[in-house]
């Protein structure tokens, strides 16, 4: 099966085999300093990721708007803590939006539309039907880290940091006992966190 | 517990519980007790792979931004930038940026997750728009209002903190705000008043739930005896709905126009008529509707 990654064209890996670029690490930097100038050039690269995540929130536009302005403001107020060395510029701002989104589903008391997972981690699956979101580097690792986790795990997972659900929400829906949801969480990101942090390392190693 | 490389497999799973709640849901749901004993390098690390995670599986569509929402963006944000650099200016860089980290998220926290170290979650601070100001969308040509905003901040920031922007430009005059909402909220209505004699309108937002009325040649009241009290019904036939949500009470004190904020006691979804009537002081729960002196109406 060919990853992700391998599927890549030899100018996406420009864009991508270094995702802490001069470039990308200067527009927060530059947010964080106040430059009048990075509002454009950061709704230009950003607008459309976090649109998108915003998008499952409701079907109401407005909603969605109102969202997003959220997580801008906040992209805004935090800039000055990103820090290039642990996380792509794409990957700090989508950490926001989550908690965005999440906080505002769950005052809504709303559940995400469910689909099944596999259907998104099926090979060949982003090429069909309506357009992916263009993932960075981090987020495909992430996609391919997920992909290797067991049904259940992999499942629990995205209940909780998708789509925000409770620990006991996820075991009343899924029938798991809650020791084992707490423990399918737990390791499951450490999972992914421990192949983000592998694979910035060799990024590391390469620059 | 027992912290540190040689702690037992059953702390160590504890302590990554606490580490992948507090990356979840922020560090401000953890006790002071817990939060010392967790590593925050580690927190930020599984935070960034739930970002990372949020966006490979958060059914991310491609949606572009519609133009217009756009544009109000990108003047949102150079209102933001304005506002920093004035407290910049004012109370130097160190206080500008908010830690999402320290605000714990609504409702996610199930306390048996903590084992023997459980403890009450201390909610943090959260700096929420209100409902008034919620989703204040600066828009085309509102740029000339940076150096408004500005000067409204320096005046009510009483310490050298954005802790919401919004909010502060929520707070001026009344006129100010009325346009603030007709610049910046899509679906904004504008209702003139039915009423011969009287000029003026209605703005109202059904998505703010928020509005204004705007009123000239009503009579001015005595407070004292009697007070103007708004209805807002969600129809438009007034008789079909015995009750309408009160809309708050509000004085005529002076000849010529004046603009009051719409104070709606209840969501109402969608607004079909704005009705004023006499009531007593202090306004009623149940209007008998004997003196209504304005309506504005969809039709």
């Amino acid at each position: 099966m060919m990853s992700a990654t391998d599927r890549r064209t030899e100018c996406d890996d420009a864009l991508f085999m270094n995702p802490r670029s001069a470039q990308e690490t200067s527009l927060l930097a530059r947010v964080a300093d106040g430059d009048p100038s990075a509002v454009r050039d950061v709704l230009s690269r950003y607008s459309a990721l976090v649109w998108s995540l915003s998008s499952s929130l409701s079907k109401d536009p407005h909603e969605v708007e109102d969202v997003v302005q959220d997580i801008f403001v906040d992209v805004w107020r935090s800039a000055a803590r990103y820090d290039p060395a642990v996380a792509s510029e794409a990957t700090f701002i989508a950490t926001i939006a989550r908690r965005r989104v999440i906080d505002r589903r769950r005052r809504a008391g709303r559940r995400v539309d469910p689909e099944p997972l596999e259907e998104e981690l099926a090979p060949g699956a982003e090429d069909e039907g309506l357009r992916q979101v263009e993932l960075d580097d981090e987020a495909l690792q992430a996609r391919e880290a997920v992909a290797q986790l067991s049904g259940d795990r992999r499942r629990v997972l995205e209940m909780s940091v998708v789509e925000g659900l409770t620990h006991r929400e996820i075991a009343a829906d899924t029938g798991i006992p809650l020791g084992t949801v707490k423990s399918h969480i737990r390791r499951g990101l450490a999972e992914v966190s421990e192949k983000l942090k592998a694979r910035r390392g060799v990024m590391e190693d390469r620059s | 517990m027992m912290v540190g490389p040689g702690m037992p497999s059953r702390d160590r799973d504890s302590l990554d519980e606490l580490e992948a709640i507090a990356a979840l849901e922020g560090l401000g749901v953890l006790t002071e007790r817990q939060r010392a004993l967790v590593d925050e390098e580690r927190v930020r690390d599984l935070e960034h792979a739930a970002g990372a995670l949020f966006t490979a599986l958060g059914r991310a569509k491609v949606h572009e931004a519609p133009e217009d929402a756009e544009r109000r963006l990108e003047d949102l944000l150079s209102i933001q930038v304005a506002a920093d650099a004035h407290e910049a200016r004012r109370w130097g860089n160190s206080h500008l940026h908010d830690t999402l980290r320290d605000v714990p998220q609504r409702g996610a926290v199930d306390p048996g997750a903590f084992g023997d170290e459980r403890a009450a979650p201390t909610p943090a601070p959260r700096t929420e728009p209100t409902p008034e100001t919620r989703g204040l969308r600066a828009a085309p040509g509102l740029l000339g209002w940076v150096a408004a905003a500005a000067l409204l901040i320096a005046t009510v920031v009483a310490y050298g903190r954005v802790a919401s922007l919004e909010q502060r430009l929520g707070e001026g005059p009344a006129e100010l705000r009325l346009q603030e909402l007709v610049a910046t909220t899509p679906d904004v209505e504008v209702l003139p008043w039915a009423t011969d004699g009287i000029s003026g309108d209605v703005t109202w937002s059904n998505t703010k739930n928020a509005g204004f009325l705007r009123i000239e040649g009503l009579a001015v009241n005595d407070p004292e005896v009697t007070q103007y009290q708004l209805w807002i019904f969600r129809g438009l036939d007034p008789s079909a709905e015995a009750h309408p949500v009160s809309g708050g009470v509000f004085d005529v004190d002076q000849e010529g126009q004046v603009i009051v904020p719409i104070d709606a006691q209840l969501e109402l979804g969608r607004a079909g008529m704005f009705v004023v009537t006499v009531e007593k002081p202090g306004g009623v729960m149940v209007s008998e509707r004997e003196e209504i002196v304005l309506v504005a109406s969809r039709v």
